[in-house]
């Protein structure tokens, strides 16, 4: 949170994204490769039956003329194989050397490759240096002495053609399959990773006092985690504890015996000095100690509330008993609505104080009143006495002042209201009252 | 006067019983709380002194008791502890006032003269009957605004009086009220402080009404 906190390490998100981005690339990658590669190879060897079924139909169509030549006696149906340099031909070379060709072929022929496999594909370039494919096959006719080559060919660019508007659909598939993946990835991650978001919100909670403990249900990769920050908030809780109580014993333990000195420098020669050091102790005692206390209630304050009326009102009771003599007015002024966000310790604490200093200088009256809208509460007491010069009453509202030490002689109580309330947030200011004396507003937020 | 001072820390009780023996008090010390509530439940003090730390019974406790038997005297707190909330657990107690440690000698007495004072029914300061006036504040007694010389017990005795005026004290009222308990008062001697007391501020102010006391009063012109 502060100090030493070095930049956080990459996110869980980030890592799990990344690892499965990297896999559903690769996936992705080879399976499109696997698949193209199959989709070219069946096409291609539908191509080169389609060829060789041609080539059969074309052996059997033929003949021998009866000047012995030979001849197809019919087209072969395909109207490509008229459109010149359609990529559709055929060819047949007879023994004598002479060529019959589709028309398509035009004037040009199909390179022959003397070759023994029978029957045989294979590619070449045609007469427009496409890639064709081939079907050609050795035959005998009976009455044709020596071998006459057949040979079909079709234009490869059809396969080409197939496999590219397959890889087209292909890559929109799979595209949309991995687009589909990604967000599904990061629902995943989303989902797997709430638990742990619900502890940085337990968490944040914990710091700001609403909860002393994590009190969510865990899953149970984290839950010993959580188990372990219980641990360590409860030792901590228990830890501030114990040092707040020894703050308070030795605060306590040690009041007695100043007393005893307090009473007995009455006979010393130099009791005006020893007097003031023993004044000067009791200040620094109550003062820690007032700290020690509001630090202690600023956490667990958190849907805590006191009602700020009936607690005025108790204490303008006692304020009454203790100063009887002065037959003073307390005038609460407070809707029963009002509450106060913190512990009613606090509360009696900030207005016993507040109302005890106005008391003391009061003349004849004093008035407690409060306000509060959605996120202040405001706590004012004024008395009719004789107030504070102006720049003494500025320099006391100046937040996180020592109140005891520019306003000697107005009571350690002040400086524990100040304390207090700077403690949890708010701020003090003293100004004049109408009533013509001092009026002490304490703003407070409330969460 | 008489009050009982309940505190534990034994340099503190004895400073305390010292300063407001001078003062003009007659002091009972109770060192542990049952001790303290004992006391303070079977005798009659003008005022209590209670520290609220105490061994065996703490001072809350022994209040609340006293308060629930009917006693009303008033009783001043004497604690450590300074926060709101624990001077509200006192008062709600029954408690009076109340003091922090450490506190002044001085403001215990002022406190404690306070408190007896308003106990016996008196709103002002200044007790006054005729031409004699007590300033509880200050402790002095004065006649015509000039100050009575007085012993501790002669001034035990008027102070009393003037408290209660127009009262008839009993002689035991008076060993009650005005001698620390280990006291034995014979008749004699008060006889004999009445009479001293009588010379010094003149012989129509108290009356003795017979077998049953003194009374003090304004004389009659």
């Amino acid at each position: 949170m502060t100090g030493g906190h070095e930049r956080p390490a990459a996110s869980l998100s980030t890592r799990l994204f990344t690892g499965a981005a990297v896999w559903l690339v690769l996936i992705l990658a080879i399976g499109g490769w696997v698949l193209t590669w199959a989709f070219r190879d069946t096409v291609e060897n539908e191509f080169s039956r389609r060829l060789d079924a041609v080539l059969r139909s074309m052996i059997a169509s033929m003949a021998t003329t009866a000047d012995g030549s030979v001849a197809l006696p019919h087209s072969l149906g395909d109207p490509r194989f008229e459109q010149v340099y359609s990529g559709w031909y055929w060819q047949i070379a007879l023994p004598d050397g002479s060529l019959l060709r589709s028309r398509s072929l035009w004037d040009s022929a199909l390179h022959i490759v003397e070759s023994d496999a029978q029957p045989h594909t294979r590619r070449i370039d045609g007469p427009q240096g496409e890639p064709l494919l081939i079907a050609e096959r050795d035959i005998r006719l009976p009455d044709v002495d020596g071998k006459i080559h057949v040979m079909v060919a079709g234009p490869l660019k059809e396969v080409s053609e197939g496999v590219r508007r397959f890889n087209l659909l292909l890559t929109i598939a799979l595209g949309l399959l991995g687009l589909g993946l990604v967000v599904a990835i990061l629902i995943q991650i989303r989902y797997g990773l709430r638990p742990l978001r619900a502890m940085t919100t337990d968490l944040d909670a914990v710091r700001q006092g609403a909860r002393t403990r994590l009190s969510g249900r865990y899953p149970k990769e984290i839950d010993p985690l959580a188990q372990a920050m219980n641990g360590v908030l409860e030792n901590d809780a228990e830890l501030i504890e114990r040092a707040r109580r020894h703050v308070g014993n030795l605060a306590h333990g040690l009041k007695t015996p100043l007393a005893v000195i307090s009473a007995e420098v009455g006979q010393a020669p130099d009791h005006n000095l020893l007097r003031e050091q023993v004044q000067v102790m009791r200040r620094l005692i109550e003062h820690h100690l007032g700290r020690a206390a509001a630090v202690a209630s600023a956490g667990g304050r958190l849907g805590v509330v006191a009602p700020v009326g009936e607690t005025a009102r108790n204490i303008a009771a006692v304020l009454g008993k203790v100063f009887r003599d002065k037959n003073l007015t307390i005038e609460i002024d407070v809707d029963d609505a009002v509450a106060f966000p913190g512990h009613r310790e606090d509360l009696e604490e900030i207005l016993g104080n507040l109302m005890e200093n106005a008391c003391k200088w009061a003349a004849s009256r004093v008035r407690v009143s409060a306000a509060q809208d959605r996120d202040h509460l405001t706590l004012v007491v004024e008395d009719d006495g004789p107030g504070m010069p102006a720049e003494q009453a500025a320099e006391a509202s100046r937040r996180g002042k020592r109140f005891d030490q520019i306003a000697s002689g107005w009571g350690l109580g002040l400086s524990i209201v100040s304390d207090l309330v700077e403690v949890t947030g708010g701020s003090v200011s003293f100004t004049e009252s109408p009533l013509g004396g001092l009026r002490a507003c304490v703003d407070l937020p409330r969460p | 006067m008489r009050v009982l001072i309940v505190e534990d820390e034994a340099a503190l009780a004895s400073r305390l019983r010292q300063v407001l023996e001078t003062a003009g008090f007659a002091v009972d010390v109770a060192h542990d709380g049952e001790d303290g509530w004992h006391l303070g439940d079977t005798e009659p003090y003008d005022a209590v002194v209670l520290d609220l730390g105490l061994p065996r019974i703490d001072g809350v406790t022994i209040l609340g008791r006293w308060r629930e038997a009917g006693r009303t005297m008033p009783v001043l707190i004497l604690t450590a502890r300074s926060r709101w909330s624990e001077k509200m657990a006192g008062f709600n107690a029954g408690a009076d006032d109340y003091l922090v440690k450490p506190f002044e000698m001085e403001e215990v007495i002022y406190r404690l003269r306070a408190l007896i004072r308003r106990a016996s029914g008196h709103a002002q300061p200044e007790l006054t009957c005729g031409a004699l006036r007590l300033d509880t504040n200050s402790g002095r007694i004065n006649l015509d605004g000039v100050p009575i010389q007085l012993t501790a017990q002669e001034f035990r005795i008027l102070s009393y009086l003037m408290h209660h005026p127009d009262q008839i004290v009993s002689r035991t009222e008076f060993s009650e009220h005005v001698y620390d308990r280990h006291f034995d008062l014979d008749s004699n001697s008060l006889e004999v402080l009445l009479g001293r007391i009588r010379k010094k501020i003149g012989a129509g102010y108290i009356q003795t009404v017979r077998g049953q006391g003194y009374k003090l009063a304004e004389p009659e012109a």
